[in-house]
């Protein structure tokens, strides 16, 4: 088969031309002996024989050309199948061994390239960069990549060396197309130029120009090629025609080219319409900009610099520390999940060493044993080249096999994992085993193949030939190996230790959050959100209306225990607004920031919250009635202390609600403060049917309001339900995506369940590693020992101590390299303390368990081989030999 | 007039066979052809030895090959000689006229010389 491979590169073209030369020759012989009057028959004859075996001299000109060396290869290749062949153990722990190792970094490699290295598809995609603004804080600097209408506005009228647009965060809104059906769409508003920027031209129709990119131009919008295929079947004469979005029309002037997608992801994209007020006043905007043709990236950081200068002078900052600078487009996209990836990366590298570490332990095991042999081939005449590189090949051919074992593994890792990553870390490019990844790879698997068979095959072949000779199989193992591979194993040890600690770091956090008392029932909880960002729902009581009556449909359907509606969820980001107490001993003079949400009356029943205090909304909580408010547990121990909540005024900018009831907390995603992923933050719950339809609007343009419907136990159609039932108000009101309380509160914190089962995965695999360097030292010292024990218990020494002693080393060895994998693992604890939230570095319950595993592990794996012991039967092992 | 075939010395072949080429691009049995013409069918080469000289010579570069036609438009491989090939033989001659010198001095002495 190799020798095919080779055959195909190498020599086809060489072969068939010589084979033509030689038929040339022998045919001009012929045709002069026919030429003389010589029968064609004798010619052929005297051909033949003078001319001498044709396949003997095509033998001859191949060594003689310089092609030996490639049959040489060959024949590596070929003994070295034949070698492993006979020793299928070693072969398949070799091979096994390597194609997990490999396989795990494909997988991982895969989603660090998509994340971080494959360049974004746009044309010349090193020359666009995000601008991001850094501000000296006491802490350091601060880095934001997001910028206010001020900052754009300034940046776009006086930056020379880039040319910039901006865009806004991702919506998601209704869309009604001419063919009828409401649908939800994701929507991204983009400035004037920023198509352009990307380098991308729209396939049909044109960009958002610059009329239609100011407050009050005319509403077009620009569709995703998907969305074009499925909502408008691929219509070519779609330019022009009018398509219903949020309620309002808008005229579609262009399509985009398949697979075009932007960061965030967008169906259809709409003119960002950028200010300096409402919106454009705080950092909600993002540039994307391109250096202009002959602007280096120096340059134009230069520029943004004296830009940022004149704008702090113009400005009249009090800060002088605010510094524009560009940054790497996927830099900024993936923000702080680059610090996890790579150390991901890193682990999953720290793997693939323990394997080589193994491995090569294995290899140096088995060139003692081989050394017999290879002492004879030297003496039969083998150069130290020859048999370097017949060891070289044998690691080279597990290399090739254990890569692409590795390469299947990794593909099917790869598959399982792409929509688990997809939906946590987002990565803006498909998560593939492209070109790249399989360049990767191959590269991994050859450098191993060289680096776990260097080392051993030097060592093998620097063996002492009288001594080997001499000497029977057995006895000839060298010592010095022996050393070399116990180092090893250590090494293995204190790497494995470092990824199970890590593990176990990263594993506390989720227990913790997983772990914690979520405050509600979300059993038999279904939810759905749908996008009021609609024209038809800024009057007065419109929205009010929605609720009302959709919720009493839906309450109407059978097996419905409860419905409600409230803008955020448990597990989920709330508003961050301001409150103010008004009276009492904590009166604030100022607002102070809290969570806040309007529900209405059957949100707390759908969900189950506790009340502590006071009493639920209720229906005649209306417009009219006093104005109330509920507070959570939380607010009331954060900003009224020992005071009593109930009968206290809040402000909220305006209006001013009486604090009627206390609710138990629940776990809440905080956009401020100190609280980790989630917690129970201060949070102030009001009646929706008391907003004001501005207040109303407000809310409803940064978060969809959630429809949470309770049944009384697991049951199908509720979705079927809810969805008739707002159809019965509007039609063209889509429910974005149903999902149960349970997936609302895993997907808080699936980023850290990401992790952990990842780097959970490295680590068992690192433990299976070093079980298997453990297990495979003992055994082969039982296997060399043999005689020795036989000796031993032939002499009266109890079996068990002999096995004891033959454990011994195992255990010994795992517990120094546990010792100093211990330091090891305190600075990888460090590490992911600094990227990783909730890690404490000096986690004992992590250190302690994880040290135990890997003692009894290693115990088990040193135990077994030698239980061998105690099967031994003195008297038949010193017959041998 | 032919004398009779001698056999040809071990080392001597790769000599001929530049000499041969030295007077103009030639394919492998055209080379034959010419050694066994100038030494009026004195040498003969086995014509299977040929090749593998040939292909060592190439191999270190004395000599380059290219594919052309030859006579009955059959396509045949014509070998030239390089100048490292040309430097080559010009040493390998001088050498060979020194070394033939001295043996025939050798086997030319008579008793009152020695």
């Amino acid at each position: 088969m190799l020798r095919r491979i080779l055959a195909l590169f190498h020599r086809t073209r060489f072969e068939s031309e010589l084979d033509a030369e030689l038929r040339d020759h022998l045919e001009k012989y012929r045709d002069d002996l026919a030429s003389q009057g010589i029968s064609a028959q004798e010619a052929e004859r005297r051909a033949r024989r003078e001319f001498g075996r044709v396949i003997a001299v095509k033998e001859e000109v191949r060594e003689s050309s310089g092609l030996a060396w490639a049959d040489a290869i060959a024949r590596n290749f070929r003994y070295a199948f034949r070698v492993l062949r006979k020793n299928p153990a070693f072969s398949l722990t070799v091979i096994v061994t390597l194609a997990l190792c490999i396989g795990a970094n494909t997988a991982i490699f895969s989603i660090v390239d998509a994340m971080l290295f494959r360049p974004l598809p746009y044309p010349e995609p090193d020359r666009l960069a995000r601008v991001s603004r850094l501000d000296r804080s006491p802490r350091g600097w601060y880095e934001q990549v997001a910028v206010n209408g001020r900052t754009w506005e300034f940046i776009r009228d006086h930056a020379r060396t880039i040319d910039v647009a901006v865009h806004g965060g991702f919506e998601g809104v209704n869309l009604v197309a001419p063919a009828g059906g409401a649908q939800y769409v994701r929507q991204v508003r983009v400035s004037t130029g920023f198509f352009r920027v990307l380098g991308v031209a729209p396939m049909i129709g044109r960009e958002i120009a610059a009329e239609e990119d100011r407050s009050g131009g005319p509403p077009v919008a620009v569709l995703s090629h998907g969305l074009w295929a499925r909502l408008f079947a691929s219509d070519a004469g779609i330019l022009g025609q009018s398509i219903l979005l949020r309620g309002e029309p808008y005229t579609v002037v262009g399509v985009m080219p398949q697979g075009f997608d932007t960061t965030p992801a967008a169906e259809l994209w709409t003119p960002l319409r950028p200010s300096t007020r409402g919106e454009g006043g705080g950092m909600n905007y993002s540039m994307i900009v391109r250096l202009r043709p002959g602007v280096s990236t120096a340059q134009a950081n230069a520029e943004l610099e004296t830009l940022g200068a004149e704008f702090i002078a113009e400005n009249h900052f009090k800060i002088a520390s605010m510094r524009w600078h560009l940054i790497s487009v996927q830099r900024a996209n993936v923000d702080s999940d680059r610090g996890p990836i790579l150390l991901l990366w890193a682990a999953v590298g720290l793997v693939l060493l323990i394997g080589c570490v193994n491995i090569a332990g294995l290899m140096l095991a088995r060139g003692g044993a081989r050394q017999h042999e290879i002492a004879t081939r030297m003496a039969l005449g083998s150069g130290r080249g020859g048999i370097l590189a017949q060891l070289l090949s044998e690691s080279l051919l597990l290399a090739i096999v254990g890569g692409t074992a590795g390469f299947a593994l990794g593909s099917l890792a790869i598959e399982a994992l792409k929509p688990v990553v997809a939906a946590t870390l987002r990565p803006t490019q498909p998560i593939t085993m492209d070109v790249r990844v399989m360049i990767v790879t191959a590269a991994t698997a050859l450098l191993t193949g060289l680096i776990f068979g260097f080392y051993p095959a030097l060592a093998s072949s620097r063996s002492d030939l009288l001594n080997a000779l001499g000497s029977s199989s057995r006895t000839a193992s060298a010592r010095g190996n022996a050393w070399a591979r116990r180092g090893l194993v250590v090494c293995e040890v204190a790497l494995g230790m470092v990824l199970l600690v890590s593990a176990g770091l990263v594993l506390r956090p989720l227990i913790y959050l997983s772990g914690l008392n979520p405050g509600f029932d979300g059993r038999h909880v279904l939810t759905a959100s749908l996008s009021l960002k609609d024209a038809r729902y800024t009057a007065d009581g419109a929205v009010n209306r929605l609720f009302d009556t959709s919720l009493a449909g839906i309450r109407q359907t059978p097996g419905v225990e409860a419905a409600g509606v409230g803008l955020t969820l448990p597990y989920e980001r709330a508003l961050n607004d301001g409150a103010r107490i008004m009276d009492g001993p904590n009166a604030m003079t100022e607002p102070q920031i809290t969570d806040l949400l309007y529900v209405t009356p059957g949100y707390f029943e759908a969900l189950r919250f506790t009340m502590r205090r006071g009493r639920m909304f209720e229906e005649q909580d209306r417009v009219g009635a006093p104005l109330v408010a509920i507070v959570n547990e939380a607010y009331v121990r954060h900003y009224l202390k020992n005071d009593d909540p109930l009968g206290r005024h809040l402000s909220m900018a305006g209006p001013i609600h009486e604090i009627v009831g206390v609710v138990a907390d629940v776990q809440q995603q905080s956009g401020w403060g100190d609280f980790g992923p989630v917690a129970p933050t201060p949070t102030v719950y009001v009646p929706a049917a008391q907003l004001s339809g501005r207040d109303m609007q407000t809310m409803d343009n940064y978060y969809s309001p959630h429809w949470v419907v309770r049944a009384a136990g697991p049951q199908t159609g509720i979705a079927r339900a809810m969805r008739s039932a707002v159809a019965s108000v509007d039609r063209q009101l889509p429910f974005a995506e149903f999902r149960s309380m349970d997936e609302v509160r895993s997907g808080a914190f699936s980023r850290q369940r990401l992790q952990a089962v990842l780097l959970g995965s490295l680590a068992a695999l690192a433990l299976v590693l070093a079980a298997v360097g453990i297990y495979g030292l003992v055994a082969h010292s039982v296997m060399e020992r043999t005689r020795e024990f036989g000796i031993r218990l032939a002499l009266g020494a109890p079996r068990w101590q002999a096995i004891g002693q033959a454990a011994r080393p195992g255990i010994l060895l795992t517990l120094v390299g546990a010792g100093i994998g211990y330091f090891l693992a305190q600075g990888a604890g460090r590490l992911l303390a600094s990227v990783l939230w909730g890690v404490q570095p000096d986690d004992r319950t992590a250190f302690v368990s994880v040290t135990a595993l890997l003692v009894f592990v290693a115990a088990l794996a040193s135990l077994v081989p030698s239980l061998r012991i105690a099967r031994l039967d003195p008297a038949t092992t010193l017959r041998e030999e | 007039m032919s004398k009779p075939p001698v056999e040809i010395l071990q080392g001597t072949l790769d000599m001929l066979i530049l000499k041969a080429v030295s007077l103009g691009p030639l394919h492998g049995y055209g080379i034959l052809l010419r050694i066994q013409q100038i030494s009026n069918e004195a040498l003969q080469i086995p014509q299977g030895s040929l090749y593998p000289a040939l292909y060592r010579l190439e191999h270190g570069g004395f000599i380059t090959s290219e594919w052309g036609e030859s006579e009955n438009n059959r396509r045949s491989k014509f070998y030239e000689l390089t100048a490292a090939g040309r430097k080559h033989l010009t040493d390998e001659t001088a050498y060979w006229g020194r070394l033939t010198e001295a043996i025939g001095d050798v086997l030319k002495a008579r008793p009152s010389e020695v």
